[in-house]
């Protein structure tokens, strides 16, 4: 039969949650205000007024630094649910370019989505970046 | 200072960085969804208000005869080439010539069949019959001058649409003026921009019903039923596409340019449009006998319909997904192949809730909304993918030659209603050789998506699935790999729509754990091919590495089963029995043990009994899915992700060698170095 989560459960997902919070904001703070992604046109085919649906590595690397921040913004909103008007990622934008410019630089991701490697790196970015090589 | 946590607080710590770690995975591991406009369930039920009435089930294709015997309901529209449709009946002749001869082989992993003389007589006079009354040259005019219960009946030929290409992108009639915001800012394409501007992004869109109102300004969060004030009247409900040749391929609805090569199978150089074939709110549609190729997208896209059913369709070369099937409802696709997908061939997301957390919404649930059977699918990043594929069944397939055959996920981006995924079910499937490294130079087909090459099944985030009377061989990575995906990492703030509490996951949503619970795997056949089976000539399409294709049934995966595992004091149902492995006993099926692919600290348990299942928090697999989580590198320490290349074959000295090498994986430096980066954090 199924148990419920005791306690430690309840302590490791705060120190989970304190993980991602702490390393988000401080990430925030180094950044400048966040772009709009309407004002210019961000990396790649844009459609619906935006470039998130199509955007690769390989217009990434194209564009330029203020594009590629717009590409950001706009991803990041495309990320968040729709249903709610309140809702944030917890991957700040320097957090997400610093992901993209690490991807991207490989030349066997040149064809991937920049939305899709957002969503995965989107929860767990902040910590990686702050974290030692995972072999040593 | 190296800071030394006590064992307890290690504990602690443990728990929570595999509660990060396996939410992180789930990323890497998902087919990425698609973004799109707030989308809703249609309602189950039949709509009556047309005769016969529309969805409600899967729709019952109405036969080719019946179309030249003026039997109803609805009128016959026929698309041709050529005067009189004589460049049609020529291509036709020759395809009859092959069906005669050499046979009609819908699959590459079933035999062709030929046709007789009698069915080549009859076929051939429908043709001549058609082409009398064939009256358009283009699918989309067809379309467009079709209405409820009608046919449109396209003879053979490759239909590039010149006339949609034309139409532009972004079409400033359309965009911005009906682009549609949701609550948190995102813009996309209404329903009544794809209405008024059908061939901006589609070579054919097929509009289901009058469009009556505006869409809401804020999405409801009960996605079940498309709102009212939105929702008209059918226009073009029960339609029927289909193509009138022997084969598919007879009939090509083409969006890609600057092709490499000639002939149906070439790979296009360039795209004109995002997707060949949408059909949008069109409840009991039937789509037959035709290829969908050359998308920058989406070669087939369902979107809000209930009832569908694709039968002998095939999915050639869409960068995207072959097929996407998004909120809709009573699916089938069926003698289906496909292949040069860059994300997956078949992509059925955010699928009704008909399974676990059905509601009253549902009064026949469970049942499986959406079915994919007797399909080949191949030569893509991904077999069949979903996120929130929720209570669909893949039987009776064949997929291989893939990176991944087939994964199905929880995450919640943007617009995917149904967290969590549940009810998935998978069985009396061929799940082999998929072993497709595309994250190399020049790859044959474009990657959009990072998934590890070399899997079989992927469930990042599931919940109830059954996994039963499967062959799963030859897969050099892992044959299932099972993780779980926390709810506080589904998508920024949290999952779309509502989610039915305490369903799947004990104390879910208040734990907020509420995936990868009740699982089960049984009676799977794993490392082992059938007696008398040979691959399919297609296995090694694109360079695809496979065992030999010889008599012998033992084609042992790198690892039958592959579990995240859990937290030690939660039960979590997942379990595995009655599978075998590549002796034919229970006792060589690897995954549990030191038998286990690494790195992984032991014991590596993978419960039989669901009633007592629990995990056995492993730090070394956690260090190894960190890493996997940043993506395609080429770092090779013992626990840095290896999913981007393909795996040595197993049985191989290289593959002994692999495994030496991760084994010092567990305690490693680089583990220790995570614990004091997470101890260092705690307040």
């Amino acid at each position: 039969m199924m148990t419920a989560l005791g306690p430690r459960w309840g302590a490791a997902l705060v120190l989970t949650t304190a993980v991602l919070a702490g390393c988000g904001s401080a990430s925030v703070e180094k950044v400048g205000p966040k772009v709009k992604a309407e004002r210019v046109e961000g990396v790649g085919l844009v459609r619906a007024g935006s470039t998130a649906q199509l955007a690769d590595c390989s217009d990434w690397r194209r564009g330029t630094v203020e594009q590629r921040r717009v590409t950001i913004a706009s991803i990041r909103d495309q990320m968040t649910p729709q249903r709610s008007a309140t809702a944030e990622t917890g991957l700040s934008d320097d957090a997400a370019y610093r992901i993209f410019a690490k991807t991207c630089a490989s030349g066997i991701a040149d064809t991937l989505r920049l939305y899709k490697i957002y969503a995965r790196a989107q929860p767990f970015a902040a910590f990686a970046a702050e974290t030692p090589a995972a072999d040593g | 200072m190296r800071i030394e946590p006590a064992r307890s607080s290690r504990r602690r710590l443990l728990s929570a960085l595999m509660v990060t770690a396996l939410g992180v995975l789930a990323f890497p591991a998902t087919a990425g969804a698609h973004l799109e406009r707030p989308s809703y369930w249609p309602d189950p039920a039949s709509d009556t208000s047309i005769s016969p009435a529309a969805g409600g089930a899967v729709p019952v294709a109405r036969s080719l005869e019946s179309a030249v015997n003026h039997e109803g309901p609805g009128k016959v529209l026929v698309v041709c080439q050529g005067a009189r449709g004589a460049t049609s009946l020529a291509a036709l002749n020759v395809s009859m010539h092959t069906a005669q001869t050499r046979g009609v082989q819908v699959r590459p992993s079933q035999p062709a069949i030929r046709m007789t003389g009698l069915e080549a007589r009859n076929l051939r006079q429908i043709n001549r019959t058609l082409a009398r009354r064939c009256t358009y040259d283009s699918v989309q005019q067809a379309v467009f001058d079709a209405g409820n219960n009608d046919r449109i009946l396209i003879m053979p030929g490759l239909y590039e649409e010149p006339l949609s290409r034309s139409k532009p992108t972004n079409d400033p009639k359309c965009t911005p003026s009906l682009l549609q915001r949701d609550a948190s800012g995102s813009l996309a394409p209404s329903y009544k921009y794809q209405v008024t501007c059908p061939n901006d992004q589609n070579l054919i869109y097929v509009q289901g019903r009058a469009v009556v109102g505006d869409a809401l300004s804020v999405p409801q969060s009960n996605r079940q039923g498309i709102p009212a004030q939105e929702l008209g009247p059918c226009v073009r409900c029960n339609l029927q596409i289909e193509g009138t040749g022997p084969r598919p391929e007879d009939v090509i609805m083409d969006a890609g340019k600057d092709y490499q090569g000639t002939g149906r199978r070439a790979k296009p150089g360039g795209y004109a449009k995002d997707v060949v074939l949408k059909v949008d709110r069109a409840d009991g549609f039937v789509g037959r006998n035709f290829v969908v190729r050359g998308a920058r997208e989406h070669g087939f896209y369902v979107e809000e319909t209930d009832g569908v059913l694709l039968d002998r369709t095939k999915f050639f070369w869409n960068r995207d997904y072959g097929h996407l099937s998004f909120t809709s409802d009573h699916s089938r696709v069926q003698n289906c192949e496909g292949f040069g997908s860059g994300d997956a061939v078949i992509y059925p997301g955010a699928t009704p809730e008909t399974g676990s957390q059905a509601t009253s919404f549902y009064p026949d649930a469970p049942r499986a909304n959406t079915v994919i059977t007797n399909c080949d699918l191949h030569g893509s990043a991904l077999g069949y993918s979903g996120s929130m594929g929720n209570a669909v069944r893949i039987t009776r397939n064949h997929i291989y030659g893939n990176t991944t055959a087939i994964s199905s996920d929880t995450l919640s981006a943007a617009g995917h209603p149904g967290f969590p995924a549940d009810s998935s079910e998978i069985d009396r499937n061929f799940i082999y050789s998929n072993n497709l490294n595309l994250y190399v130079d020049d790859p044959p087909v474009d990657p959009l998506v990072p998934v590890p090459v070399g899997t079989g099944i992927l469930y990042p985030g599931m919940n109830d699935a059954l996994v039963h009377h499967n062959w799963i061989f030859d897969n050099w990575r892992d044959g299932a790999m099972l993780f779980t995906v926390p709810d506080d990492f589904v998508s920024g703030g949290g999952a779309e729509g509502d989610i039915f509490p305490g369903i799947s996951c004990p104390g879910a949503p208040a734990n907020r754990i509420s995936t990868s619970c009740g699982n089960q795997f049984f009676a799977n056949k794993m490392g082992r091919a059938p007696n008398g089976f040979r691959f399919p000539s297609d296995v090694g399409m694109f360079g695809n590495r496979h065992a030999h294709n010889d008599a012998r049934p033992q084609k042992p995966n790198g690892n039958d089963f592959w579990w995240g595992e859990f937290f030690d004091n939660l039960a979590t149902g997942n379990c595995w029995y009655g599978n075998t492995g590549v002796d034919g006993t229970a006792a060589s099926v690897t995954g549990p043990g030191e038998a286990g692919r690494l790195p992984a600290s032991a014991p590596q348990v993978l419960p039989s009994d669901c009633a007592t299942s629990v995990g056995n928090n492993d730090g070394a697999k956690l260090t190894y899915l960190i890493d996997c989580s940043n993506g395609p590198d080429t770092d090779t320490g013992p626990t840095d992700c290896d999913w981007w290349s393909t795996p040595a074959q197993p049985g191989s000295a290289a593959a002994a060698d692999a495994a030496r090498n991760r084994s010092a994986a567990a305690g490693s430096a680089g583990t220790e170095a995570l614990w004091q980066r997470v101890a260092a954090l705690i307040p």
